[in-house]
């Protein structure tokens, strides 16, 4: 009597690729690659969108500091009445004198400051149309004709000087990310080489029985990317693990939804989303070419 | 018909293992092929089953000349050709209905017809009783007749086999040269590598015999008698 024969399973491979040591190794190294890309990829985003907010909260904003001794009531109505005719300004405002005290005393480390006890500017905010350079240099001079006491400080000398370090740290962090990902391409195409190399017999063997190369190609595909799809899940937790982590390190006064929201702010959920996809189709192109080129080799 | 013409192999080493080999094999013949240790029977076996890419000459298979550039057109030829080793060549992490059925499932076969073919041949080989068993788990003969129904699943139209005996004692040999014997039989050209004259004389076919690496074709009765000579 014959035994009732079990159903093929498609999961089992006809290459023997399961190696517990070799996988794990494999996946060790996925999951770390995919950590850190993460973690450079969530500070390049962080960058750019503080980079981004420090130009659009202070581009169009801009200065004038006067000396409290220097400064009288003839000198606020030229002032205020040259504003008003300036289309480049929107709005100003001075600031009360006891708002510019309590902005001061804190970097001062005094407390109770009165305005008689330090000398302190007088400061008008201004709100500026255009962030052209050319009509902002022009307010600047027609100001400085005014009174040579007027100071006007536009906030774009350091905003650029921020921004280019901020940028020069995004394209640091997206170096970084590639070299990470040309290191994982390189080990893996090492690693399936070996592989290959280890299963020569089998795959001869296989050869001999008319299997081509494209069906050696998926059994290697199906095993190596179930390992790649664990440790991408694996690297995206431990990811989330310590950025939250290091949020409530050094923020621990907040709440959790606040570490939440901010978590998903470093990272956008499209970066959780993007750098995996991109490690996966890394992985993907890497099997393929590398399996294929070592099966090639073969009669 | 397989037809090789001035074939000659050598590796990398520069030594000629086969030279000048010269061959035709008729569609249902069975020829044992001889040779001392070393004197390129593998080799052979190995140019036959499209594993070994051949130095030099042409070499025809069921009317397909073969070149090693065109992989693909290779694939439908190795469909045609079965192979059992000396060592059995069984993938340890499968089961004896796997082992058997991976010529098959290689050619995306539908799964019921997998299941009662490979149930008919395991019964043919008398190991049906053996389907969910791991290799390791069988004897030497046990695993050469699952080596044997994994070879011939896919009806190949030449059964090649590379010393299938030589790790058995002579009655599990026999009971192998008879199911060869039914292979024949049915019309397969079988090429089965040897070293053993008790065989050749037990069951008489001609002989390719491999020397210093040329090749001599012998009849049926001119081998039986070498063999009562106790040389190949």
């Amino acid at each position: 009597m014959t035994a009732k024969p079990p159903l093929f399973s498609s999961r089992k491979s006809s290459l023997p690729l399961r190696n517990p040591q070799a996988d794990r190794s494999l996946m060790a190294m996925i999951l770390l690659m995919t950590f850190v890309i993460l973690m450079v990829g969530a500070s390049s985003v962080y960058f750019g969108r503080l980079a981004g907010g420090w130009e659009a909260k202070l581009s169009e904003i801009a200065t004038i500091e006067i000396d409290d001794s220097k400064f009288s009531l003839k000198l606020q109505k030229e002032l205020e009445s040259f504003l008003d005719e300036q289309e480049i300004v929107s709005s100003y405002e001075i600031v009360p004198p006891q708002e510019v005290m309590n902005a001061v005393s804190p970097w001062l480390d005094i407390e109770g400051l009165e305005k008689t006890d330090i000398p302190l500017p007088v400061i008008i905010n201004l709100s500026l149309q255009s962030t052209n350079t050319l009509e902002v240099e022009k307010l600047a001079f027609s100001l400085k004709a005014i009174s040579q006491d007027i100071n006007f400080q536009s906030h774009q000398n350091w905003l650029s000087d921020a921004l280019k370090w901020a940028n020069l740290i995004r394209l640091l962090s997206i170096a970084i990310a590639c070299a990470l990902l040309a290191v994982l391409v390189l080990a893996l195409s090492l690693l399936v080489r070996d592989r290959v190399v280890l299963n020569r017999d089998v795959i001869d063997l296989l050869h001999v029985m008319g299997a081509t190369d494209h069906y050696i190609l998926k059994e290697f595909l199906w095993h190596l990317l179930a390992v790649t799809l664990k440790a991408l899940i694996l690297g995206i937790v431990f990811y989330l693990a310590v950025s939250g982590l290091l949020y409530s390190f050094l923020m621990p006064d907040n709440d959790g939804t606040e570490m939440f929201s901010s978590m998903f702010s470093l990272s956008d959920p499209y970066i959780l989303l993007a750098i995996p996809l991109l490690v996966f189709t890394f992985v993907t192109i890497t099997v393929w070419r590398t399996v294929i080129k070592a099966v090639r080799a073969l009669p | 018909m397989i037809e090789f013409q001035r074939v000659a192999l050598r590796y990398d080493d520069k030594s000629n293992v086969l030279k000048d080999i010269s061959f035709t094999l008729n569609p249902g013949s069975f020829h044992y092929l001889t040779g001392a240790s070393g004197a390129g029977k593998t080799s052979l076996i190995r140019l036959l089953s499209l594993m070994q890419k051949a130095s030099a000459g042409k070499i025809q298979m069921f009317g397909t000349p073969i070149n090693y550039d065109h992989r693909a057109e290779l694939v439908p030829v190795r469909r045609r050709i079965g192979l059992v080793y000396q060592d059995y060549r069984l993938l340890n992490h499968l089961t004896v209905y796997e082992n058997v059925a991976l010529p098959l499932k290689v050619k995306k076969t539908p799964r019921g017809q997998i299941k009662e073919h490979v149930g008919e041949l395991l019964n043919w080989v008398g190991l049906g009783d053996k389907i969910n068993t791991y290799p390791r788990y069988l004897s030497g003969g046990e695993q050469q007749r699952v080596s044997i129904a994994r070879a011939v699943i896919s009806q190949p139209h030449l059964l090649l086999a590379d010393e299938p005996t030589g790790n058995l004692d002579n009655a599990i040999s026999e009971k192998l040269l008879k199911l060869f014997e039914q292979l024949h039989r049915m019309g397969t050209t079988i090429v089965m590598a040897t070293h053993n004259p008790d065989i050749i004389m037990r069951f008489p076919h001609p002989q390719l015999h491999l020397e210093d690496g040329k090749l001599q074709t012998r009849t049926a009765r001119e081998a039986v008698e070498k063999g009562r000579g106790g040389t190949l």
